[in-house]
């Protein structure tokens, strides 16, 4: 078992230091297919310890693997050990699985980039960096894997680094999850001061009785927390790196913001839930930034044109439930949404991709149209991915809700009617893109630009999308509630625990999910059909869409309070230090070396018999300087 | 009969004079070149001198020294005078200022 977990953890690594060691020696489509191999290596190894786990009790499904001392001091140390059990197993499956599900898709679509052989390099060295985020068994090593995923998200988004927009949104996107970087570490320092240790058991166990519930302690270490996943999970306030993220290749976006990395603040949450339990107030922000994320994220995604974004805006909402799950204390409700939206929105998001491939990279829906006759495949998985999007199955999202509902109280009451709100504007965008794109009447770009000898896709971008098609739907069946079975919500019970709502509350909240996502809809639907009823619908909403379209002006804000005033002192610092201070100083040098110099360059005349009168002058002096001196 | 270190000092001292003149009169490089072979060798006759006076090789060492010095000088200056004498018609140190400026 130990074998399997340590396979599974540095296969990734391997393929980075083969396919780095091999460069140009193997061909690109080689140099491919061994990244995806090394990354299917690392699946099966996390599908067999799976196995294995399921193979013992209950109650004996946690491991600790320790390689060696990876960092010690006379008060601490840190051991390089992983931590298996059931939430890292899912965790490791769902990055490894889908992980490489991607890379094959890349296979595809990465064909004929010059840059082919780095791609697979930068995708191996993030499902390591990921796989070490879930599989750390203490902190220290948690933010090692946190900073690395962090470092390949920067190097994956800015990959088409010969464009401005895509250097732009890494530097972005790496600023802003620094910034959730320091607030782990700074909790790292608590656990360090109080505890003396960053192991999992030991902080977990421990951490009640240094921070008594509720103290300035305890809440400093789960808002440090909550700052990491807010940073890592594009939660409000610091979310707008996401969408900009979209710069990268489709499969970056799919694997790394939507399936697997983003999601790393839900699982950061749900793995130290015993730390949030213990700060109550801080738990219920979580919540209620998951909620307000939710909202805003799904009004933003009404009225994005770029597919990528809307789907990018489609995963921060998303994840907003998640948080709401976590925030409320239904953590492995949180983690079967987690579960589900992996496949789904890696499914989008791949199906969206070979939309983008079909159509020479036009990213626009509004140039779209008509395109399900020509790629009536992906229309389908799409649609497969969209039902699950909207919450019809599986029904993880209405899990969540009902939870919240039976839990009760404020906050909870407020993700539940939160939730509900958003439901219904998922349904509008799910079926808005759907429709733009898929639907009416074909438009002239993609006239111009799908060839009918293209072909929908090749088979290495089709196969992955109908595997993860599959999975959306199966991933359903492993908690269907309404007090049927919770397998999934039973399996994670050791690591993180859930709410059990009540059938009724379960049935009331799945008809209301339903009935809101379907409403939206089957509304945006008929407004396409209708053009009085579309403008009618947006009359009303016209200063909202202008705010939705700014993006609630977050990136604004941010503009006049860290850019504007950074840029400001800047330009200040340059006018007045720099000029007069610092170029003042250089000037101030020179002019006066220049002045001596002048002065001793008058003495090279250039004629010889002058230079002889000094010399024998000089001599003369010395001579009776020294004469004169031993005379005395 | 023993001649007294004061007679080689004078006649050194009155070659260095010479060869002094030379190079504050004349203008030709080879001229120059000559007057300094001079003084130097006058160098060479009170080292010699005073090394004999004091009964010590020290001096007469110092003068091997300065005559493969002075060989190598003069290398470096015929070679130099050649030089210039290929680039421009007439030899005359004074006009010899391209360097400045």
């Amino acid at each position: 078992m130990q074998t399997l977990a340590w396979t599974c953890l540095f296969a990734p690594p391997a393929g980075v230091v083969v396919l780095t060691l091999a460069g140009s020696r193997i061909s690109r489509s080689s140099a491919a297919w061994l990244g995806t191999a090394f990354a299917f290596a690392s699946f099966l190894a996390a599908a067999a310890e799976f196995v294995q786990v399921l193979g013992r009790g209950a109650g004996d499904r946690a491991f600790t693997y320790t390689l060696y001392t990876w960092a010690s001091s006379p008060s601490f140390k840190v051991p390089l050990a992983v931590l298996v059990d059931p939430l890292a197993v899912t965790e490791m499956l769902v990055v490894a699985g889908v992980g490489a599900l991607i890379v094959m898709y890349s296979v595809g679509y990465m064909h004929g980039d010059p840059k082919e052989r780095r791609f697979f390099v930068y995708l191996d060295l993030f499902l390591f960096s990921m796989l070490l985020l879930v599989m750390a068994a203490n902190f220290v090593l948690l933010l090692a894997g946190w900073g690395l995923v962090g470092l390949s998200s920067y190097l994956l988004i800015g990959f088409w680094h010969e464009q401005r927009a895509p250097v732009e949104a890494a530097k972005k996107a790496f600023v802003m999850n620094a910034i959730g970087d320091v607030g782990i570490a700074v909790a790292i320092f608590f656990m360090v001061r109080d505890l003396g240790s960053t192991d999992f058991s030991v902080v977990f166990h421990t951490a009640s009785q240094h921070w008594a519930k509720g103290s300035t302690d305890a809440n400093v270490v789960a808002l440090g927390l909550l700052v990491g996943a807010v940073a890592k999970s594009a939660q409000i306030p610091l979310h707008t790196w996401l969408p900009d993220a979209m710069e990268g290749p489709t499969p970056v976006s799919a694997l790394i913001h939507a399936a697997t990395m983003v999601t790393a603040g839900v699982y950061l949450v749900a793995r130290t839930h015993v730390l949030f339990e213990n700060a109550p107030d801080i738990q219920s922000l979580v919540a209620l930034l998951g909620v307000a994320t939710l909202l805003m994220a799904g009004v933003i995604a009404l009225v994005q044109t770029d597919i990528k974004r809307i789907i990018a805006y489609s995963t921060m909402s998303q994840i907003g439930y998640m948080f709401t799950a976590v925030g409320v204390g239904a953590y492995a409700a949180g983690m079967f949404h987690l579960l589900t939206h992996a496949f789904f929105k890696a499914l989008l998001f791949l199906g969206a991709g070979i939309v983008i491939h079909a159509l020479d990279n036009e990213q626009d829906v509004r140039r779209m149209g008509g395109l399900g006759s020509a790629l009536p495949r992906t229309r389908t998985m799409m649609w497969i991915g969209t039902i699950a999007l909207i919450g019809f199955w599986p029904l993880s999202k209405d899990g969540i809700l009902a939870a919240a509902l039976h839990k009760g109280g404020a906050t909870a009451i407020i993700v539940w009617a939160g939730g509900l709100i958003g439901a219904f504007f998922t349904g509008i965008y799910a079926t808005r893109l759907m429709r733009l794109v898929f639907y009416g009447e074909r438009s002239e770009f993609a006239r111009q630009h799908l060839h009918a000898d293209h072909g929908e896709a090749p088979w290495t971008m089709f196969w992955p999308v109908a595997a993860l098609a599959v999975g959306a739907v199966a991933s359903g069946l492993l908690s269907i509630g309404f007090g049927v079975h919770n397998t999934f919500g039973e399996w994670l019970a050791s690591a993180a625990p859930t709410i059990e709502p009540s059938t009724p509350q379960d049935l009331l909240t799945t008809a209301v999910a339903w009935a809101a996502g379907g409403s939206g809809a089957l509304l945006i639907w008929r407004a396409y059909d209708n053009p009085a009823l579309l403008a009618a619908l947006k009359r009303p909403w016209g200063a909202m869409a202008t705010v939705a379209e700014q993006k609630f002006y977050w990136d604004a804000l941010y503009d006049r309070i860290g850019y504007a005033p950074a840029a400001a002192t800047a330009s200040a610092l340059y006018r007045f230090v720099e000029r007069w201070v610092i170029w003042g100083a250089a000037a101030a040098v020179a002019a006066t070396v220049r002045a001596l110099s002048r002065g001793a360059s008058a003495a090279q005349t250039g004629a010889v018999r002058g230079y002889a009168a000094t010399l024998v002058a000089g001599a003369a002096v010395l001579a009776v300087f020294f004469i004169g001196k031993a005379s005395l | 009969m023993e001649v007294g270190v004061e007679y080689f000092i004078a006649v050194s001292a009155i070659l260095f004079g010479i060869g002094l003149f030379g190079i504050f009169t004349r203008r030709s490089p080879l001229i120059l070149l000559l007057s300094v072979e001079i003084m130097l060798n006058s160098c060479n006759l009170a080292l010699i001198a005073f090394a004999r006076h004091a009964g010590q090789t020290a001096g007469q060492t110092f003068a091997l020294v300065v005559m493969a010095v002075a060989a190598s000088e003069v290398v470096i200056g015929l070679g130099l005078a050649v030089a210039m004498a290929r680039r421009r018609a007439n030899l005359d140190v004074d006009t010899l200022r391209s360097l400045r400026n």
